[in-house]
Order: structure tokens, then sequence, then C-alpha cells
């Protein structure tokens, strides 16, 4: 059989056979945006480069034939350069974000537009792991939270915010009054111990994630009963306290062990504590700075001094999050850094990685709309769902009217998307190229579920490819030429329509949110099994 | 006749007139059916199906094309697809008449966008419209009419109009409809038979027409008519001297002599005939002599000058340098044939190689001539003629397909053109040797539908060369036997690309492929198909009578022979040149081409059109090879030569050109689609003063990136013009960023200013037209400088030369007061 070389490494191959397929049958990663299986190569996208010994250009590897001792470079840096630019170019024409602003202020990082469409949609399984996804108080929040993603949303300057703290205080109160989530299922035990200092939001809420991470936890907590700041920092009026023991005895129900009442003040109880846990987590609030600390730990007049991204003290074994390392009264906020604590001790203790925040991911956000595109959105947002779509689910109605406010200004393929997972490997700064005309954010809901977004389209050719593969009528087809190219469905028909019984191949191999579906929409690792 | 069509189709005229039907009544559906019957159903025919439905119908009802696709095998998605793909059509009505306003490169450079602009504000379309409020005139820009000499040029339906400004540019359009609504300006090609005192020669092509030729051509037929003189009247092809048509020439039969004369009137050609022939009869006689009086009597007009002072003597050194440094092989015995005359071109020496070939070598000898010969692809790219028909060859055992190709796109040239129309039957040999040597079964010729007189000389010449068995069956009576067809191309540069050509033929988008497979193993259909440019193939008949060592003999030892080129732009005398290779650039420019028009500055050369680039006249000493072009960051392409003056920006020039690529890009390839989009975005903004720091060294990373990312030649080339204009006028990119054009042309950063010199006669004021100078007699004019359009209308007009373009800091200054 002949051979060739890729990266050093001497590969055998049929003739004929295009570059991609002898990669990734070695097990080498080459990005591709267009390939497809089964489909002629559209050769369109041009992230999959590669640079062949002997050629001054570079060559798709989807569509270039391998040949007898033909030399592939597909993992220097001069290649990912070139695909990185690639990806930066189509960004710049990508037209949509690939998270709703609300989701990017909160501090927690609730997925909001998913929760929103599970509400419409009427999932309350759905939306319930959404909002535990991130919250693990979300009753307690959807009454005190000042809630700064309603001043981000999209639509609060056009005819006000969506209310999105009422979202996740329904869904909490949902779930409350059907029992479903009392009972989270749990991994096997990991056999690791973390104790957690202090049962405020922080403390309970890194509980919570590290239980469900199958670590053993105790939350360690001078007072009388656990809430910290809620229970002792907060009015009944305002934070009806049988939601708060709800909420707590949640969390208890995963087998969270309380030591109330027990002072760490002193140097000896933390050393004793340390000797018996793998982590020690400092959720304790904010110090007041004229007690001596009883760690060595590194510390600042703003707190305990931390590794913003792991929140690892200078101490080994040791973490704390929340108002120890700086003073807020953003219960969200300790509600968000206890989560992010609480994968990072699973880091520590596992070496398992976690997907990072949807904050620190690439994000193709345009910014500012024009009015047109926003006019485009209102109209195309759920309440333009059909009606027998909003009413059929386990939500009260008036949740359901007010979210379907949600303009779902991010992307509906966001977790799928090709384009934001190479961007994030190859750094693609989305601002690189966007030097004038891009495409309009523009939107269209059909009635079979489908939703057409053809500013994101990047023209890869995939569904044009499989429908004139499987002989669709009318099929699809490239309009026009250049920049203004565009995938159109022939003499204005419908897109559903037009790609018939490929419809949901096409929705399926769309690299990007161009062609996605409603129902399909659910949070990151949310697995309906 | 269907009820449904009482409405519409029996207008007040009554009669079933083709060109009232309207998209939705039945007799437009039997149409359409006719149309289909005539061309075919199979999916290759949309293009000539589309072209058939927008030329009755100047657009392309969507009614027509559903009725398409439920008679053909034509999909709905195809022809989606197809028809947004090529610029010829239009999905949009459009107006009675079609005002296309040339934005080649030569146009471009002569101030084409101000016409445009000017057409568009006299037409008044609404924002968003392209069509007047009366439905009269649709305007539309076109790449390139090919009429370079002549720039700027407008078309109005088939009637091309030459050296038009933004102030005459409404004229054109009374004009037209004065002169030439309803009738078709096409020129008769039948020559008079008689010959015995001599020719008259008139030039037809395609720049001479739109010079006038044809009515001096009509006006010679007259007189000699009524005169009785027993001269021929002849069209014939291109002479090259385009900047001095119409041209006509007279050859006395016994004598052998010949007198030129240029920028002939119709008003002219009866003295000049006059002058020249004496009537052999006594009616004839007085005829002449009573003429000669009454139009010396009655026709005192200042045009109407003695003749001998339009002749253009061969020993004038403008015309002795124009000529004399040219070299004959692709246009030999140019402006002499009548180009459909068979008879003609074989009385010189025309269809000899043709025999030779067939009657005395085997392909395989025919293949080294040509190799041997050193002929390098006349397209653009340079890939050696011999081998590429090697390769077809070896394929031979399958169908072979030959497309000659005329898709001329570069904006700027029109050397296809002129080979087309003026020496048909030599790009027909040329071709007919190959396909014998190749052992060719089909062939195609691909033309531009711009080039109508071009399609019609073609066609004409295959017709009568099957008459003649030179096509067809045993072709010279042997076993070889072939035939040509013609396939119109649909306004795409891109198809110039071999493979995107191919696809077009095939009836698809025309978008270019990965090679290999090279169009030599699979092309058409799958066919090894051999692909050569107009001009390749009319340099082979040359090559077989004179041996490849005399044509290796001109040129260089790596670029052999002579290429033909069009020399436009700011140069004084433009047109259609054929050089030997290795000549310099300066020696074109200034010997050729007799320097830069107007006295001003020679500043560079474009050459190579959207893929090549400019090279500055302190580097014009370069010697036209590919190599040395490409070395300095150009290309020989495919015959394009725009000279530029210091009133040409070189930012403006690389911008031009990126819309140009831009717009033609096939838009698959990310780099090139999205890429060229972003160049041109930082072009536009550096511009219009709108250039940020960084802009320069994005513009090359990003022009790096398109030419190593893109998968056809378009792409690979588009950067050329932006990084040559980088690498030798980078200082003006700079000006560009700190708000000066030094040239003077970017509107943005320039303002129009009248100077002391001012006598205040008002002509600018009268010119304006936008009214941006109050009407200040005897006192100096004042250009209010937020209603100033820039478009140069006062400044040509100004009999002081006191209106000034400032740029920069003067601008500052003066923006100050």
């Amino acid at each position: 059989m002949p051979t060739l070389t890729i990266d050093q490494q001497r590969l055998t191959f049929e003739p004929g056979e295009p570059i991609l397929n002898v990669a990734t049958r070695a097990g080498l990663s080459i990005p591709t945006l267009c390939h497809l299986k089964g489909i002629e190569p559209p050769t369109s996208c041009y992230v999959c480069v590669v640079k062949i010994t002997g050629r001054n250009s570079l060559a798709p590897a989807c569509a270039t034939l391998a040949e007898e001792g033909m030399i592939v470079e597909s993992n220097s840096e001069e290649v990912h350069t070139y695909r990185k630019r690639a990806l930066e170019l189509l960004l710049s024409e990508h037209a949509g974000d690939c998270e709703g602003p609300c989701r990017r202020i909160c501090p927690a990082d609730l997925d909001i537009p998913v929760m929103a469409s599970q509400i419409v949609g009427g999932d309350l399984m759905g939306a319930t792991h959404t909002v535990r996804e991130r919250l693990a108080l979300p009753g307690v929040l959807g009454h005190i939270c000042i809630a700064p993603c309603e001043k981000g949303c999209v639509r609060a300057a056009i005819d006000g915010a969506v209310a999105i703290r009422e979202l996740h205080k329904g869904v909490a109160e949902a779930a409350m009054r059907s029992g479903h989530e009392s009972k989270p299922s749990l991994p096997p035990s990991s056999g690791k111990r973390v104790t957690i200092i202090g049962a405020g939001p922080a403390g309970l809420s890194s509980a919570y994630y590290l239980s469900l991470l199958g670590h053993a936890c105790t939350i360690v907590d001078e007072r009388e009963e656990p809430g910290g700041l809620l229970r002792y920092g907060c009015d009944p009026s305002l934070l009806p306290r049988e939601i708060l023991d709800h909420e707590i005895s949640i969390i208890q129900s995963l087998g969270v062990q309380f030591e109330m009442k027990r002072s760490v003040r002193d140097p000896q109880t933390l050393e004793a504590l340390l000797e018996r846990s793998d982590a020690l987590l400092f959720a304790t609030g904010a110090y007041a700075s004229d007690q001596p600390w009883p760690f060595a730990m590194a510390i600042s007049p703003k707190g305990i001094t931390v590794d913003v991204k792991t929140f690892e003290t200078s101490q080994k074994q040791v973490f704390a999050c929340g108002n120890a390392i700086a003073a807020s009264r953003l219960a969200v906020r300790s509600v968000g850094q206890g989560r992010l604590a609480a994968l990072s001790i699973d880091t520590f203790l596992t070496g398992q990685v976690h997907a990072p925040a949807s904050s620190s991911r690439t994000d193709s956000r345009l910014g500012k709309l024009e009015p047109e595109e926003l006019r485009q959105l209102v109209s195309s947002d759920l309440a333009s769902l059909p009606l027998e779509v909003r009413k059929a689910g386990s939500f009260a109605l008036p949740l359901v009217e007010s979210a379907s406010r949600c303009l779902q200004c991010d992307c509906g393929k966001k977790e799928a998307c090709a384009l934001r997972t190479y961007s994030q490997e190859y750094k693609a700064d989305r601002d690189h190229y966007r030097t004038g005309k891009r495409k309009q954010v523009k939107r269209k809901r059909y009635p079979s579920g489908l939703v057409h977004e053809p500013g994101k389209c990047i023209d890869c050719g995939r569904c044009i490819g499989i429908t004139s593969a499987s002989h669709a009528q009318p099929g699809l087809a490239f309009n026009n030429r250049g920049f203004d190219v565009t995938v159109k469905a022939p003499f204005n028909a419908d897109m559903d329509v037009a790609m018939g019984v490929t419809l949901e191949q096409c929705i399926e191999a769309c690299p990007v949110g161009a062609l996605w579906k409603e129902k399909q929409r659910k949070s990151a690792t949310w697995n309906a099994s | 006749m269907p009820d449904t069509c009482k409405t519409c189709c029996q207008s007040e005229t009554g009669n079933n007139n083709q060109s009232t039907l309207k998209p939705t009544c039945s007799a437009s559906i039997q149409w359409v059916d006719e149309l289909v019957a005539r061309v075919g159903k199979t999916p290759d025919k949309v293009i000539p199906i589309l072209q058939g439905i927008q030329a009755q119908f100047h657009y392309l009802p969507e009614e027509l094309l559903k009725h398409v696709c439920s008679v053909t095998e034509i999909s709905p998605s195809d022809i989606s697809g197809v028809s947004t793909f090529y610029s010829q059509f239009r999905h949009r009505p459009a107006g009675l008449h079609t005002v296309k306003v040339c934005v080649g490169t030569a146009c471009h450079v002569k101030g084409a966008g101000a016409v445009y602009d000017a057409m568009a504000r006299h037409l008044a379309c609404k924002e968003g419209e392209d069509t007047d409020p009366q439905g009269l005139f649709t305007l539309e820009k076109v790449a390139c009419l090919g009429c370079c000499t002549l720039a700027p040029v407008v078309q109005i339906d088939s009637v091309i109009y030459g050296h038009v400004t933004p102030a005459t540019a409404p004229d054109i359009l009374k004009k037209f409809l004065q002169e030439n609504a309803g009738k078709s300006p096409a020129p008769q090609l039948t020559s008079s038979e008689v010959e015995e005192f001599g020719e008259i020669r008139i030039g037809l092509g395609s720049c001479c027409v739109a010079g006038g030729s044809a009515g001096v051509y009509e006006t010679a037929l007259e007189t000699v008519e009524s005169l009785g003189i027993p001269v021929r009247v002849k069209s014939v092809g291109c002479a090259g001297m385009c900047h001095r048509t119409p041209l006509m020439e007279i050859v006395h039969a016994h004598s052998g002599s010949s007198s030129f004369y240029a920028k002939v009137t119709p008003h002219d050609v009866a003295t000049i005939i006059r002058r020249q022939f004496t009537p052999p009869t006594l009616e004839g006689k007085v005829k002449a002599w009573i003429q000669n009086h009454v139009s010396d009597l009655f026709s005192p007009l200042p045009e109407h000058v003695a003749a001998p002072e339009f002749n253009l003597d061969l020993r004038e050194k403008p015309v002795a340098d124009f000529l004399g440094r040219q070299v004959r092989v692709a246009t030999e015995h140019y402006g002499q044939l009548d180009p459909v005359d068979l008879e003609e071109y074989q009385k010189h020496d025309g269809f000899v190689a043709l025999r030779t070939c067939i009657e005395s070598l085997s392909p395989e000898e025919i293949i080294a001539r040509v190799t041997d010969a050193g002929l390098r692809g006349r397209g653009g790219a340079g890939f050696p003629t011999g081998v590429k028909w090697q390769r077809v060859r070896a394929n031979a055992s399958r169908p072979v397909s030959i497309i000659c190709n005329g898709d001329e796109g570069d904006p700027g040239a029109f050397m296809d053109r002129m080979l087309l129309e003026s020496f048909p039957y030599r790009v027909i040999e040329g071709m007919l040797i190959a396909a014998f040597a190749v052992g060719a079964r089909e062939g195609i010729f691909y033309i531009r539908t711009e080039y109508p007189l071009a399609l019609i000389r073609i066609r004409e010449a295959l017709a009568r060369c099957r008459a003649k068995g030179l096509l067809g069956k045993n072709i010279l009576g042997t076993t070889f036997s072939i035939d040509f067809e013609i396939k119109e191309g649909a306004g795409a540069f891109v198809c110039g690309e071999e493979t995107a050509l191919i696809r077009s033929l095939e009836g698809a988008r025309g978008m270019p492929r990965l090679r290999p497979p090279y169009p030599a193993q699979s092309g058409l259909r799958g066919n090894p198909t051999l692909i050569n440019n107009c001009e390749t193939f009319a340099s082979v008949p040359w090559i077989i009578r004179h041996g490849a060592e005399q044509y290796h003999a001109i040129g260089t030892p790596t670029s052999a022979g002579s290429k033909v080129f069009s020399l436009t732009g700011k140069i004084r005398h433009g047109g259609l040149i054929e050089v030997p290779m290795g000549m310099t650039l300066r020696e074109i420019v200034e010997e050729v081409g007799g320097g830069i028009a107007n006295d001003l500055a020679f500043k560079a050369v474009q050459i190579g059109g959207p893929s090549g680039g400019c090279i500055p006249a302190s580097k014009a000493d370069l010697p036209v090879d590919y190599g040395e072009l490409v070395g300095a960051g150009a290309m020989m392409g495919s015959g394009g030569l725009v000279v530029l003056d210091e009133r040409d920006c070189m930012v403006d020039i690389a911008r031009y050109f990126l819309t140009f690529t831009q717009s033609q890009s096939c838009g698959r390839c990310t780099f090139c689609r999205v890429g060229t989009r972003r160049m041109l975005d930082i072009l536009e903004r550096i511009c219009a003063g709108k250039g940020v720091q960084g802009d320069i060294e994005r513009l090359e990373e990003l022009a790096q990136s398109v030419a190593m990312g893109s998968l056809c030649g378009l792409g690979k080339t588009a950067p050329n013009p932006v990084l040559s204009t980088i690498r030798y006028f980078r200082h003006e990119y700079e000006a560009h960023l700190k708000g000066s054009c030094p040239a003077g042309k970017c509107s943005a950063l320039i303002s129009y200013t009248i100077t002391p010199a001012c006598i205040g006669c008002t002509l600018c004021s009268q010119n304006c037209p936008v009214e941006a100078i109050p009407f200040t007699p005897h006192e100096r004019h004042v250009i209010n400088d937020s209603l100033c359009v820039r478009c140069d209308i006062c400044r040509i007009n100004c009999p002081e030369s006191a209106i000034q373009i400032v740029t920069g800091s003067e601008r500052e200054r003066l923006c100050q007061h």
C-alpha cells in the first residue's frame, strides 16, 4: 500500500483517499466545518488546510488526495495560523451572539434563554435541570437576587426586560410542588472528603455541587442553623423561611453533613479539620479584618488571596470563595463561586477537567444591533410559537407568557456549534477581521419547528450537498456570488419544505446555528435519560 | 389564442408582437415551450434557456422559470442557483432600454465612476432602484465592454458611445432616443464585390463601430454606387490603431499604393473617394465634378477640412513607432482582411498550416513543434501549450473535447474580442490543428455574451468553413472530422478559469473545483478536455508555417514569440498591439504608445488586470516576460496593459480591482469569499479617509492569507493589485491614513477650489450639476464644498485652469477659512 507522512507519522492509504480520511484514521484531528461523509466535499471552509511540502499554497485536507511520498504538515504553527485566520474570517461574517447578554452578566452563569425556552415548551424536568445546573438555591435567589441579568436584557430598551428572576423562581416552585427535584441521582462515592467552613450561600452551593460529583461533604458553621446571611441577614418577609429550609433540605438529602454551633476560629480546630479532609474550603463570609487569621494563608485587605481561576489559597489543599475572598452583597455571586470552587476542588481531587464557564468561552457577540434586526428578533420571539405549543406544559400560563417574551438572542446551537468549538481551540479573535459589512441578524421560525437564521450561515454547503445527494425536491441552492452568496430555497419556498425528508439530517449537519430546532434546546450537560 | 391572452397580447397594434408579451400570459408559456423545443430539455441547457428568456423579456420572470422546471429536466434549485450566479441575468423587470456604463479599468481611470454618478443623477432612480421612474432606462454597471481605447464607454442597448464625460452623459440619453430607439444599428457585413480599381477598407471592429465607422461604411457604399466607381468597399478587422477610429484605407489596385485616413466622419467620405478615384463613366465624372464644387460651396463647416489632413502618413514618426515596433503573428495581415471572407483568408496563407498538419504531420510531430516553439498559454498563467496538448493526447483513447476560451473577463482588455472579430479563421485554424493533434471529437467556442460582434463573426466563419469542407465530416477530404459549436458565457469572470468554464458549459454555477484531476484527465462531462485561449490558438498556424525555430527566435528564452496587448489608459496612442516578448514596458508605453497623453507624468503600468499588478515607471525597463513580471509582483495575464499617470491614485486602483474580484468571486472558499471583502472594507475606509493605523499591515496579512488559502487562480492572484501597490507606493497608503490623497482622486479626501486666476466667466457655475457654484458674473467664483460632488465638470470646463484640487493640509487650511 502507498504511504505518506503526516506530522512525521508514516501512514498508509488507499489510492484515491483524501488526506483528511487518512489523518482521521490515524487518530489525528484536523478541524473541518464543511466536510461531511456521504456528500461531495464542498471545500469551502478552508479550516482543514494543511501544508504539503513542495506546494506553495495550502491544501484543503478534505478533498486533496493523498499521494505516494507526500509530506503533510497539519500541526505546525503556520498551519494553525491560517486555520485561525479562516475562523476569524468566518466569525467576521457570522451574524449572531453565542450567548445572550443576560447570561453573560449573570454571576452564576445561568443559561437563561434555554430556561425560558423550556418553560415555554412546558419542559419542567429540562427547566429544573437547567436552573439547577447553575443555581443550587434557585428559589432563594428567586426572592432576593437583585437580578443584574435583567439590566442586560436586550428587550429592556424595547418594551421592558424579561422578568428573569421570576422565571427561575417559578421553575423552583413548580419543581417543589411536583416533588421531582428532591430525588437527584448521585454518582458512586469518590471516597474523598471535603470540609466546608460556612453554611452561607457559597458554602451551601459548593456542598451541593461537590455532592453531585460524588464527594462526601461536611459543612461546619458556628451558628445554630445553616443559611448564613440568608437566614441571619435577610428579613423573612423578603425571603420566606420555608423556601430557604426547603432548598437546604435538598442539599441535606444529598448526604451533606452539617456540624453546626462549632467554632473554627482557633488554629487547632482548623488543623484537625484539614487532617480529616482531602480538601478544605473557606466559605466563611467576610472576616472582620481586625481578627487574626488562623491559618498561614496569604491575605490582603480584601480577604483571602486566591488564584482567580482555581480558588486555591497559598496553603495546599485549602480553597476559598464567596465573601471570604472579596466582600459583596450579591448572593448570586457567592452561589456562582460556590459552584466554580466545587469544580476546581473536583479537578484537584480527581484530575477531572471541567468545561470552562460560558463567559470564558469564545462568543461571537456583535454588540449593538440595527433597529431592523431588533424588530426581527421581537417578531420571532418565543411568543411567536403556536399557542398549543406554549399551553401544553406543566407551568402556569402567566409564567409561560412571561418566558415567551424572551427574544432568544443567544444561539440555538451554542453548545453544538463547531465554529465556536474551533474558535475556542484556535483562540480566534472575533473582532480581528470585523472591518465592515456583515450579514444581517435574521430569524425565521417554521411550523415544523425549524428555526432558520441565515445571518449565521457560513456558506459551508453541507445542507446543499445533502439535499442534492438525496434528490430532495425542490432542494436548496447557493444564490448569488462572492460575499453575497446565500443558501436559498428556490422560488422563495419554505426552507423546511425545500429540505423535505432531509430536514433532520440538514439540521444535524449544520455546523453553526443557522439551522436548528426549538424543541431541541437544552443546557450544556443536560441529558434526558 | 387562449382567452387569458386577450388582455395583454392583443394590444392596440392588434398583432402578436413578442416584445409585448406579459410573463403571466399563456402565449408566454407557449413561447417558452417553443424555446425549450429548440434548445433542449437536459440540465446542461439551463444557461441557453435563461439567455433566451432574458433576451425576450429583459429579465427572468419567476412564473416562466417555474414553467421551465416543469417542462425540462432542470431542477428548481439548479435554475435558482444558476440564474443568480451570472451577471447577465436579472430577476426584476427592466426599463425599455438598458444603459450599461462600462467600469473596466481603462474606463475607471478615465472617470467612469463620475459618468455613472452623472447618469444616476440624471435618471433620478429611486433609492434601491436601477430604473428611472418612467421605466425608460435601466442603469447598470458592466465589467468591461472591451472598447477600452474609447474610454469612458457607455452602451445603450446595442449602441456604444465612447469618450463620455459626466457633462455629456445626459445628452447621450437624448441622442439615443432621437436616433436609435427602435432601430437596430448592427453593421451590414456584405461587401460590394467589384474591385477593378481597388479597395476601400473600413474597420468594423467594435471599437471602430463605437467610433462611428458604420456610418462611414454606409456612406462609402452609397458614394461608390452613385458615382459608379468599380472599387470594393470592404469591412476589415482591427488595425489596432483604436485611438484614431474610424479608420479608412484606400488601396489602388494598379499601383498598389495605399492611403490611410484616421478619424473619418461620414461627411468626409465622399470627398475622400472623389479625390482618390476618378469615375470611369462620363455621367459619374460630371456628378463628381458637380459634387466637388457644391460641397465646397455649401459646406463651410469647420470639421469639413480637406482630406489630406486626415491622411495618416505611415512615415510619420508616431505612426511608424506605433506600427514599426510590432510583430504580427496572431494579428498577421491586420487591417487588410475582410474578417469573414474565407477566400481572402485562404489567399493569405490561410489553412495552409492545417493542410500541412493533416496531410504530412503526425499528431506527435505537431505537438513537438508547438513544444519546441516554446508557446505558452496566452490566457494568463503561461502554462506550456505543448505539454498541455501532450497530456490530453495521452488520454485520446477516450472521447476528447476541445474548448476555445473566449471568456475574456479582464476589465480593461480586449485581445480575445479583437482576435475573434478580426481573425475568426485564424483562431478556427489553430483550434482545428489542436483538435487534430490531441484527437478531439467535439469542439466548443466559449465566448462571452458581451461580445455580440465576435459571436456573429465566429458563427458566420464556422458556417463558411463547413460549406467549404474545412469543418465537419472529412475535413480537407481526409478522415479527420470534427465540428465546433458556440456557447455564450453569461457574465462571470471566474469562468475564465478552466474548471469553472467547464462547470458553466455543463449548466451549473461556474464554481472552480480542486485540481487534480486536471481537465486533461477529466474535463467536460468527465472527458479529457483541452482548453486554450483564443490567442494561443491564433499563434499556432504561424508556428506551423514558419517552424518552431523562427517563433522561438522572437521573444526571450523563457517567453517565446509575441504577445498581443490592449494598450489603454492615459496613453497617447492606445490600441491593440502585438509586440515581441522581451520588449520593455517603457518601450511599449513611450515608443509604441507615444507616451502619456496631455503631457502628464508616466506613473505606472497596470499589467495583468485583476490578477496582475502595478509596475511603477521607475521599474518600467522590465521586459515583457512571464518570469520577470511575476518577480515584480505582477503577471502577464491575458494582455491588459493600462497606463497610469500622475493623476491616478494607487490606493484607488487597488480598491478598484478588489471591488472587481470581490464581486466576481464564486463565493466558495472562505479566504476569497470573506477575505477579499475584508480587504475591500479596509481599502474603502482608507479611500474614505477613515483608515486607521495598522490597516496597511492588516491588508498585507489578509492578502497573504487569501493568496495561500484559495482554491483557484482568481483567489490566489486577487491580492496582487493590492500587494504590488503597497510594495511600490506604500507612501500613498500612508498619506491616505494621514488624510491626504496625493493624486487628488479620492473624493472624500479632496476639495475643489477656485484660484484668483478666475475671470468670473460663469462656465463652472452653469455646468455644475448640483448648483454648488453660485452664479456671480465677473467675480471670482466660489465652490460650496458641502454641496460639491467632485464630478470634475467645472475643472474640465474652466478656460483659465483656475479650478484646483486640494488635499491634506492645504485642504484643511482652506476649510478653516
